[in-house]
């Protein structure tokens, strides 16, 4: 598809100004009608109960501080959520092998690299984003709260 | 100056620059120029580099004048996105929780892009931690479609995508997951390449799901996208997920026959509701792929439902785990005034992450908590087999799959905010190709309502050079590429 001069030329000689006037002279080409309405695939927008309890201990499990709004907010989303995910119940996957890489079946084996030694990264460059540091170290507030003394935090 | 500039292809400014027709720091000064005149509208970067931008053009220049070799991208300024690691600038992800983050390594795809000679012009907006359909789930600004400035431009890629849509670069990377490159190129009119989970390293990429994650490129023409392709791509012993393969050779592939390649056209992507300008613009594009000697058939993938549920269960796991690194204590934000470790974590983090962000790492925990990992981790692992199975299945019978790339174009600034799952059927169409692990390329179809619409073509693994010399052999026979958003006539009016 290249001249000699190497620039491009269109496949079919020129630029087609309607396309369709060719195309339609084709005959026997038939495009699909309508599969699920895309914007409703979620089905009918039910909701899955999930209790304030199970939001506050998923967010301490995740070590996200929600604050009650929050936490509210959320009751009500991830039921919307689960609501939709819970479409997968409807297929029988009894005897499936899950997918955990895509191409576990093309390539069989993902090589591992050498174990060979590579230069690593400067202690300073290591702790250059680091909030707090102190002699080569990353600095942290105290572990256990009651050894705090006051105001451990930031750094 | 030439005017214009901004729009040529990239094949086309390497080919001038090489030849010294135009030097790489006048192609650079041109789009520097641009990028300050459009930027206040558009809010494509969070980051511009334009002192290293000049400086790899000057090194370009310099070699092509001791007569040294250059690369096949020299002097072609290119964009990154933001959850790409750059050695020395600033990568936030769209985060708060990264805001100040300068990392101390680069990315392998973009360490390879400049080699090839790209111009860094800096680091692209997107949804934070690439989650999210429309690039307003950035923690900074959202970005603006230069289509429409009122609307999106997609997302996660969004950044990428308008900064290429608008002339502003001429290249861009982006990554994909569950639509992120294809979707927002489809919704800004530019090409928009996932590449095959793998072929490109994730070595540098801020990781949001790893099984689905893959860089991906952002182009005005396929010719583009495969030479960026082809610099990025093949194995990196860095990336224990790389696939063992070298760079395709597609460059060469574009020019190949179409003839007889057999087109499938899956009937499930025929939503009811697809609007109506995508259906009418896809399927005149399915015509004209007919017309070139594709043998078009309709097809079947009856699980392509099952891909949306089952992706929100996986993405949201594996970013929940992902996410867990954010600690406050090695890099990012770390709140100040907490009373012991633990509160220091949780308080970083509720102050680091967007509502998008904490929503999804909710998800995820819950998905894998104790009493909760067999019905919806596993479960969701073992529909993917099911989805990635049929795909299979449909590969013995054709070569290439062509459906919509999104079910509407652009949609208006804040339209899907408020309603998370509604912003999450953005990507239905998308999301089971990022399942199965497959190459699908958006390639611009046409205008609906003066926005673009976007052609999705699938092809099987590693498949690339005959998805691209698909999608060639269709932006050269349409020129639908050629479209460009009425930017500079609107700016001159402001």
């Amino acid at each position: 598809m290249r001249s000699a001069q190497g620039e491009p030329r269109p496949l079919l000689g020129h630029p087609v100004a309607d396309p369709l006037v060719r195309a339609r002279k084709r005959a026997g080409l038939r495009l699909p009608g309508s599969g699920p309405a895309w914007y409703n695939v979620a089905g009918g927008g039910g909701s899955v109960a999930v209790s304030r309890e199970t939001v506050e201990h998923i967010a301490v499990l995740a070590r996200l501080g929600l604050d009650p709004a929050e936490a509210g907010e959320m009751e009500r989303q991830l039921g919307a959520i689960l609501a939709y995910v819970g479409k997968l119940r409807e297929l029988d996957t009894e005897g499936v092998e899950p997918t955990f890489h895509v191409l576990g079946r093309l390539l069989p084996s993902l090589p591992l690299r050498p174990d060979e030694p590579l230069p690593p990264l400067s202690p300073g460059a290591a702790l250059a984003n680091a909030p707090a540091s102190e002699r080569g170290c990353f600095l942290v507030p105290p572990v256990i709260p009651e050894e705090a003394e006051k105001g451990g935090g930031g750094g | 100056m030439e005017e214009g500039l901004w729009y040529l292809p990239a094949y086309v400014l390497a080919a001038r620059v090489a030849r010294r027709e135009v030097s790489a720091a006048e192609v650079a000064e041109v789009h520097l120029r641009r990028l300050e005149r459009l930027e206040p509208l558009l809010q494509a970067f969070i980051t511009t580099t334009p002192e290293a931008a000049l400086e790899a053009a000057r090194r370009v220049d310099l070699a092509l004048g001791r007569g040294d070799p250059v690369g096949p991208l020299a002097g072609v300024p290119a964009a990154v996105k933001d959850n790409l690691c750059t050695l020395g600038v600033r990568t936030t992800a769209g985060s708060r929780i990264l805001e100040r983050f300068v990392p101390p390594y680069e990315s392998t795809a973009t360490a390879r892009l400049w080699r090839a000679g790209a111009v860094p012009l800096g680091k692209t907006n997107l949804d934070e931690f690439a989650m999210g359909s429309s690039t307003e789930n950035s923690a900074f600004f959202p970005t603006r479609n230069p289509w429409d400035l009122g609307r999106v431009p997609g997302g996660s890629s969004g950044g990428s995508a308008a900064a290429v849509a608008a002339g502003l670069a001429a290249a861009a990377l982006g990554s994909d997951t569950g639509g992120s490159v294809r979707q927002p190129a489809a919704l800004c009119g530019v090409v928009g390449l996932k590449p095959t989970y793998g072929l490109v390293s994730r070595f540098g990429l801020i990781a949001f799901a790893s099984s689905l994650d893959q860089v991906g490129v952002i182009a005005r023409t396929v010719r583009d996208a495969a030479l960026v392709l082809a610099a990025i791509a093949g194995h990196d012993p860095l990336d224990s997920t790389s696939a063992p393969v070298g760079p395709p050779d597609c460059e060469s592939a574009l020019d190949g026959e179409v003839e007889g390649l057999r087109l499938g056209v899956p009937r499930e992507y025929w939503l009811e509701g697809l609007e109506e300008g995508v259906r009418r613009k896809v399927a005149e594009a399915i015509e004209v792929l007919a017309s070139l000697g594709m043998k078009v058939e309709e097809c079947s993938l009856p699980h392509t439902e099952y891909a949306l549920p089952a992706y929100y269960i996986l993405a949201p796991a594996e970013a929940s785990s992902n996410l867990a690194r954010y600690d406050g204590v090695r890099y990012g934000h770390r709140a100040s005034g907490a009373s012991d470790l633990n509160d220091m974590y949780c308080r970083s983090r509720r102050e680091g992450f967007g509502a998008e962000v904490k929503r999804r790492v909710m998800l995820g925990t819950y998905a894998l908590s104790s009493g909760y990992y067999d019905a919806y981790y596993l479960k969701a692992q073992k529909v993917r087999t099911l989805i990635r199975r049929e795909f299979e299945q449909a590969f013995e019978r054709f070569d290439v799959l062509a459906t919509p790339t999104s079910p509407t174009t652009a949609f208006p600034l804040g339209e899907r905010v408020a309603d998370p799952l509604k912003m999450y059927l953005s990507d239905v169409l998308t999301v089971p190709v990022s399942l199965a692990g497959l190459p699908a390329v958006s390639v611009p179809c046409g205008l609906s309502g003066g926005l673009p619409v976007g052609l999705q073509l699938i092809a099987p693994p590693l498949a690339e050079a005959r998805l691209l010399r698909a999608a060639s052999a269709f932006e050269q026979a349409t020129g639908h590429h050629r479209a460009r958003p009425a930017l500079d006539g609107g700016v001159d009016r402001r």
